[in-house]
């Protein structure tokens, strides 16, 4: 009887189908050493696109970070005017330091009715933030007034100086100063009250930071106190903060508006 | 099936070996290697070819576990990764198949297949690892995988012509082989 082809096969596949050899020790060892290897491969790649994938984000932030901040401040006034009121109430301390420093130089000067210790106040106050009165002419001729009027009745200093303050973009710290330094006057005189608080409320509200400019220009302001300050930036809301004035001691640049 | 018992344990390794655990690829690789060494063995001719291709097929198992998607058995999968790590292994190491003629496939010699029936597994295997490499794949492909002229043919890079041809050839040299043992054990020549 002649064994045929699938005869074959199937002595074969049922013959070796149980078979088992055990391999020897080596094989196991090289088989760890390989998926080691590529492991470590693996997490080398994962790696870097990890570290990449930061420095793409970092990057695309440093691109857009600025912009946001503008459309921030733009979008959400109710939290403006809460972030200035509490940066108004800081700036206080820069302003009575001042104070302090002016009256040293100008002792003679302050008188000892409290009406006319405030008008000196503001006055000095104004000196030593001379660069920004400077630019706005109508507070200048308000200030004057108040110089040639020391006994000024305080409301109508205070007109004034609202109105003189009130196209006023360069920061808070100006359009603060005012109100804050009226209020304290005025706890003794409570007739005042009111209408010193709206004076407080009008210069808050229309005065904010309103561009990067004006985030730089305060900033540089609390380090540079000089009249040119070392760097200015405009503080229109269209553009991005262009420069419009340089200080460097011997070089001095300044864009006139 | 032989694995009923600890086919859920075998589930579990699986899991483990997905998350890349190396203690499970070892238990995993000790359940699996014995038997699969012999499927290698039968590609290759010698134990050290078997090794190697075992070696480079396990590899593949443990980076490729996640495609395992559970039709089928899992030594079904690892089998058949162990074939492709042999033909691979062949491919690289004998590139060219020997060309045979096909008149040679008719003359087959008789073999009584009862008298066969007790021939140790080892000695079946020795036959085969005689083969030539190229006779030997199709021999194995055809024969104990159960796969087709047209597929050896794709897997092999051959024709399908040369496949059949070389599964004829293979078969006659068995047979012969076998023939001559059976004449050895029972006292007469074959």
């Amino acid at each position: 009887m002649d064994m045929q082809g699938n005869e074959l096969d199937e002595l074969f596949r049922s013959s070796l189908d149980e078979l088992e050899i055990q391999p020897s020790a080596h094989v196991w060892t090289g088989i760890a050493a390989e998926l080691d290897a590529g492991k470590r491969k693996r997490s080398l790649v994962s790696f870097l696109s990890i570290a990449a994938g930061i420095i793409l984000a970092l990057t695309i932030g440093m691109l857009f970070m600025p912009k946001q901040v503008k459309i921030n401040n733009q979008q959400s006034s109710a939290n403006r005017i809460v972030k200035n009121a509490s940066q108004v109430a800081k700036t206080v301390p820069v302003v009575r330091s001042d104070e302090q420093q002016n009256k040293k130089t100008e002792k003679a000067v302050i008188a000892p009715a409290n009406r006319l210790a405030a008008v000196k106040v503001e006055r000095a106050n104004n000196r030593a933030d001379a660069d920004r009165t400077k630019r706005l002419k109508v507070q200048k001729e308000g200030l004057a007034k108040i110089d040639n009027e020391p006994q000024g009745v305080l409301a109508t200093r205070g007109d004034e100086l609202a109105s003189a303050v009130i196209p006023d973009h360069t920061g808070d710290e100006i359009s603060a100063k005012p109100g804050i330094h009226d209020l304290s006057l005025l706890e003794n005189k409570p007739q005042l009250a009111a209408l010193a608080t709206k004076l407080v409320k009008a210069p808050v509200k229309k005065h904010r930071i309103r561009s990067m400019g004006d985030v730089f220009n305060v900033v540089i302001a609390a380090v540079d106190k000089r009249k040119d300050k070392f760097i200015e930036f405009s503080n229109t809301d269209e553009d991005d903060a262009t420069i419009t004035g340089i200080n460097l001691g011997i070089i001095k640049v300044k864009k006139e508006k | 099936m032989m694995f009923l018992e600890p086919k859920f344990t075998i589930q579990q390794l699986i899991d483990r070996c997905k998350a890349g655990e190396r203690k499970a690829q070892e238990l995993l690789y000790k359940q699996f290697a014995a038997k699969m060494l012999a499927v290698c063995m039968r590609y290759a001719t010698d134990r050290m070819e078997a090794e190697d291709m075992l070696q480079n097929g396990f590899i593949r198992v443990f980076q490729k576990t996640a495609d395992f998607r559970g039709d089928g058995s899992f030594e079904g999968w690892v089998r058949r990764i162990m074939v492709h790590s042999s033909i691979e292994y062949y491919r690289k190491h004998h590139k060219m198949l020997q060309v045979v003629n096909t008149d040679d496939a008719g003359n087959e010699p008789s073999v009584n297949p009862l008298a066969t029936s007790n021939l140790d597994a080892q000695v079946l295997l020795g036959l085969i690892q005689q083969l030539a490499p190229g006779y030997r794949m199709v021999f194995n492909l055809y024969a104990l995988e159960g796969y087709s002229h047209k597929e050896i043919a794709e897997m092999m890079g051959i024709s399908e012509g040369a496949s059949k041809s070389q599964l004829s050839r293979a078969r006659t040299i068995l047979k012969e082989q076998i023939a001559k043992m059976e004449g050895k054990s029972y006292g007469y020549a074959g």
